[in-house]
């Protein structure tokens, strides 16, 4: 059971945490929360928006300011598992030549999968046991890694030429779906200023600890959740399946498949964790409207008359986000 | 109020209110079938022993099915949850007494159980608002509550529409049953009371009379006990009813005559009553002969007046022959469609009035006293009895002739409007059945035979039913 105090550090940390990023991304709230989020949440986070927004600043920042390990890895049709997970490679010591395991750039607490999209499905699917298990296989060894790990990938929504999509298995592993959006002119300006004026950007000082991160994820699974909104959660996931009785038309007309319960549990530990950011000790109903879109987003797969007519998965949600009441 | 009073309290209102919905639910189905049920029984039903049961199921099985239902809800697990985040939204909780009903569940010493329990309770009083009874379970208490009175209503006081038929009918049929047989008698009070006044009277205590009345009573007071209750309002009825007054006005006068005749006694106080009551209704000559009989000074003069009063009464008898047709031209004028229904009506009042003059009257049968008046006034009478036992007469030269091959050829001594003799809707020659000497019944007809007649003219099943109920009214039960 954790304590008042417990809460009060955690908070206090990821504040602290918060404020560091901000120091180096302009604007993007909800992109950097959507990542601290991933963080207290042990899970993942798509970032999906053009090149140059800063999507690797941010997580070079986050990282700095927790003090962890981080790597990046660029993504390209030619990469192969091996290049991310590692491999074994024979090494001569004491005049016995044996294998010895190379990690690969999967071993870090922080690992930016940037456009992810245009690796092959067989390499990015190298990443599903380190997503999910945080574990990696390589042979008969199966190595541990080490938390907090947070995997932060990026793709480009735009050229789609010479991309992979992700497989449904690897995109259901995400735990929320930002997309980083342009910066207004006041935001840009800013950029501008603070990339081209004195030493440039500097990433942030360590401002809190990995057993900070893991002590705070211990106070989010604790903030209780009403049954009502639970309940409330389950049906607006419902809603997105076009054979549910709660389901809106548009839903009906344009999805093929709705989210799946990892869904669900995606958009409830988030709201946890959006109400722990917020101060709350409880899960409130506008912290499930926060996170519903980013939980949902990308486990919705559209027919081919949603593909075609160019529907917003966005826009189907906030449909379902509608049309669900809560009582 | 603490937070655990405070969930207790809305988990009991909770549970009543969702008792309360399905009772509504209870109440309004049965109460609607007992409302359906109640406008048949309103409708088709005349006993009041029916009605009264089902007015007394309109008001028990409602009354207990809501109960049931609202029993079986109370004891049914309410859905709390979705209350107290009720309540949280009403009262702008942000999900806090929902979470803090969680956290009591799981963590109840925590400081988030405090922090919470903090919060609400400066709000928790008023939790009673976002707990109202639900607009549709009023609405459900109110149809069902509508729909148990509007059956009790009509189970119990609406009358079924054949009793309460349009009364100008009745009475312009009455009237003509009391010109056609030449007297003016005021009719039976009891029978212008059922007929008559029941639909007209709009008074609270006369309409709850009139709803107790019915038809069998009706019929009673019209003397047809057992006849159906569809003839209630029937014509033939009433006509024989008319015939019974004359009748008895004839046995009068016969018996004054035969008293006074041989006697030369005086007349009773009772008799004096009767003539005059007679003579206001009746025409001009009678009246005159009856106030030359009550003011005979003597018993020769009394006689003699008694002989001109049974003189005058021959005189208008023998010009009504023709009066059964004009109530049966009554018919005819309110029902136009059903003329032909009419016609064969006619043809059987013919046949009644026939059998009357020839000496075959089976609803007045066993009336000595018309026997004898009927003697009296038929010279005709012991001629075509006489016929009887001589050949067949062609209906054109004696009309009431029986042949001795026991058939006689009728003719019917009127006419119908400008459609001329009865005779030509009569099939002539068919034979009839006759008593054997020594029986006490007369020519016995059955429905059956007169079905085929009633069918040969195609007539509609509301005008085959109508000769039905006439034929059964002068026959007495059906033959």
């Amino acid at each position: 059971m954790i304590t008042e105090r417990d809460l009060e550090t955690a908070y206090v940390a990821f504040n602290r945490l918060r404020e560091a990023v901000e120091t180096v991304i302009v604007g993007h709230e909800k992109v950097v929360r959507a990542a601290l989020i991933a963080l207290l949440c042990r899970g993942n986070v798509l970032l999906e928006g053009v090149p140059g927004l800063g999507k690797t600043l941010l997580v070079r920042a986050l990282a700095g300011a927790l003090g962890l390990e981080f790597s990046r890895i660029q993504f390209t049709p030619d990469l192969m598992p091996a290049d991310i997970i590692g491999t074994d490679i024979i090494t001569e010591e004491d005049g016995h030549r044996r294998f010895a395991f190379s990690r690969g750039p999967v071993f870090a607490n922080v690992v930016l999968a940037d456009e992810i999209n245009r690796a092959t499905p067989k390499t990015q699917s190298a990443l599903l046991e380190a997503m999910e298990e945080r574990t990696v296989t390589v042979g008969a060894h199966t190595y541990a890694l080490d938390e907090p790990y947070v995997v932060l990938a990026t793709q480009n929504p735009i050229e789609m030429e010479g991309t992979y999509p992700l497989p449904e298995a690897q995109v259901d592993r995400f735990l929320l779906k930002a997309t980083v959006a342009y910066p207004t002119l006041e935001e840009l300006a800013d950029i501008a200023t603070r990339t081209t004026e004195g030493s440039g950007i500097r990433l942030p000082e360590p401002v809190a600890s990995a057993e900070d991160v893991l002590k705070a994820r211990d106070v989010v699974r604790e903030i209780p959740i009403a049954e009502g909104l639970r309940d409330y959660v389950a049906r607006l996931v419902l809603a997105t399946h076009p054979g549910s009785a709660h389901a809106p038309a548009k839903v009906r007309e344009f999805v093929e498949y709705g989210a799946s319960p990892r869904g669900a549990i995606a958009a409830i530990l988030a709201a946890k964790a959006h109400a722990f950011l917020a101060g709350e000790v409880n899960v409130r109903p506008s912290d499930i409207e926060e996170v519903f879109i980013p939980a949902l987003a990308h486990r919705i797969i559209l027919n081919f008359r949603g593909e075609a007519e160019g529907i917003r998965v966005g826009e189907l949600l906030s449909d379902v986000w509608e049309n669900v009441p809560a009582l | 109020m603490t937070y655990r009073e405070t969930v207790a309290a809305i988990e009991r209102r909770v549970r009543r209110l969702s008792a309360a919905a399905t009772a509504g639910v209870a109440l309004l189905i049965p109460a609607a079938a007992a409302a359906v049920a109640a406008v048949a029984v309103a409708l088709f039903t005349v006993s009041s022993t029916a009605r009264l049961s089902v007015a007394l199921a309109a008001l028990g099985i409602p009354s207990v099915a809501a109960v049931l239902g609202f029993a079986f809800r109370m004891r049914r697990p309410s859905r709390l949850a979705q209350a107290l985040l009720r309540v949280d939204v009403s009262l702008g909780l942000d999900a806090r007494l929902s979470s803090l009903h969680e956290v009591a569940k799981t963590a109840p010493d925590s400081f988030i159980f405090r922090r919470l329990e903090a919060d609400v309770s400066l709000r928790l009083d008023q939790w009673r608002k976002a707990l109202p009874v639900s607009a549709r379970t009023v609405a459900t208490y109110a149809t069902g509550a509508t729909c148990v009175v509007l059956a009790v209503v009509l189970s119990t006081l609406l009358q079924p529409p054949h009793t309460t038929a349009d009364p100008t009918d009745r009475e312009s049929i009455a009237g003509e049953v009391r010109g056609a047989d030449g007297h003016d008698e005021p009719t039976n009070p009891s029978v212008d009371g059922a007929i008559g006044d029941a639909p007209t009277t709009t008074g609270a205590d006369d309409a709850a009379d009139e709803a107790e009345r019915r038809i069998d009573d009706v019929l009673a007071d019209l003397g047809l006990e057992g006849a159906p209750a569809d003839g209630g309002g029937d014509p033939g009825a009433v006509e024989l009813g008319a015939r019974d007054d004359a009748a008895t006005f004839d046995a009068l006068i016969a018996s004054l005559h035969e008293r006074l005749g041989a006697s030369g006694a005086k007349l009773t106080i009772d008799e004096q009553n009767a003539l005059r009551e007679a003579a206001t209704d009746a025409p001009a000559p009678v009246r005159q002969a009856i106030e030359d009989v009550l003011s005979a000074s003597s018993d020769a003069e009394r006689r003699e007046a008694l002989e001109t009063l049974v003189a005058s009464v021959e005189t208008p008898r023998d010009a009504s022959q023709d009066e059964p047709v004009a109530s049966s031209r009554v018919s005819t004028e309110q029902e136009p469609d059903d003329e032909a229904a009419t016609i064969a009506g006619d043809q059987l009042l013919a046949g009644l009035e026939e059998e009357s003059a020839g000496g075959i009257p089976p609803a007045l049968e066993g009336d000595a006293a018309e026997d004898a008046t009927r003697e009296a006034r038929t010279p005709g009478s012991e001629d075509a009895e006489a016929g009887d036992e001589g050949p067949p007469v062609p209906a054109e030269e004696d009309s009431g002739e029986r042949a001795p091959g026991s058939y006689v050829l009728e003719r019917t001594p009127t006419a119908i409007g400008d459609d001329g003799e009865v005779k030509s809707y009569l099939t002539t020659g068919v034979p009839l059945e006759f008593a054997e000497e020594g029986t006490a019944t007369s020519a016995r007809v059955s429905y059956e035979q007169i079905e085929s007649i009633v069918a040969m003219r195609e007539l509609s099943p509301e005008a085959a039913l109508i000769v039905r109920t006439y034929f059964e009214a002068i026959t007495e039960g059906g033959s």
